[in-house]
């Protein structure tokens, strides 16, 4: 099986292996770790490749500041949003992994692939309102529990317009290349 | 699909091989296999023009519409 490519194709390939393995870190994290609380939680941005990092207030939630209470209400709000944003992330990945893990002399418009874009765009979609949730639960939490003398805490949802958008267009690509492979089928069987 | 091919038939008849028939017409044996057992999808007219020249037949000759069966009407006690 011809496992090589080009460098370009060799240099995605390992940054999408990195992805995948800091993504599967991250839910390992969130799964156990938080939960657990061996390690120090500060959830300000926990979901790597679809944080945002504009400037601006950064409020960080750590264990020992908190009542075990508290812990238990952050772990189920923000945890549960965060693990499934970084699980859709991973599928995401996992799914990019498998495409260009093919081997390269073999035509990468396949029904496999064209169902493996198609579940990329779905997983992307589904983040997208996954991020929402955890921005809104994290920003519900700080503003249920954290009181600053002389300011006002409130929260605002932002669904991620962006993001939601980059999952239609790659549901777009995918059903592009589902119709382009019915054609060429057409194609190959006319005589 | 109701449309058959009846390719074999008239190669049997004209005594001509696979190979010859697709050398003859200017395609690949694949694709000539693909017509003949009823996989293709579409033929070129200049494909079916370069058969029948080759066979001396007529189209209807390599081509025969068969109607599918029609489904049986559905019991409407059955439900949606």
């Amino acid at each position: 099986m011809e496992r090589e490519g080009t460098p370009i194709l060799v240099i995605f390939r390992v940054l999408v292996l990195i992805a995948w393995i800091g993504l599967a870190l991250a839910s390992l994290y969130l799964a156990i770790g938080v939960p657990l609380g061996s390690l120090n939680a500060r959830l300000v941005n926990p979901w790597l490749g679809v944080s945002s990092w504009d400037s601006g207030l950064v409020i960080g939630v750590s264990r020992e500041s908190l009542t075990p209470e508290q812990w238990r209400t952050f772990c189920s709000s923000v945890g549960i949003w965060s693990l499934g944003g970084t699980l859709s992330a991973l599928v995401a990945v996992e799914q990019v992994r498998r495409i260009v893990s093919e081997p390269s002399k073999q035509s990468p418009f396949t029904a496999k692939n064209a169902h493996r874009v198609r579940n990329a765009g779905l997983a992307v979609f589904v983040s997208a309102f996954a991020k929402a949730g955890r921005d809104f639960a994290f920003a519900r939490f700080i503003s249920d529990n954290v009181r600053i003398t002389g300011a006002q805490v409130g929260y605002v949802s932002d669904l991620g317009v962006s993001t939601i958008f980059l999952g239609i267009m790659i549901l777009a690509v995918a059903e592009v290349m589902r119709h382009g492979m019915k054609l060429q089928e057409d194609q190959d069987l006319t005589v | 699909m109701p449309i058959i091919v009846r390719l074999d038939r008239v190669m049997v008849e004209q005594k001509i091989t696979l190979t010859e028939l697709a050398e003859r017409v200017g395609i690949t044996m694949a694709n000539l296999s693909i017509l003949k057992t009823g996989k293709a999808r579409a033929i070129r007219f200049s494909t079916l023009e370069a058969i029948c020249r080759e066979l001396g037949c007529q189209p209807g000759d390599i081509l025969e519409y068969v109607p599918e069966p029609a489904e049986p009407p559905r019991d409407p006690r059955e439900g949606v």
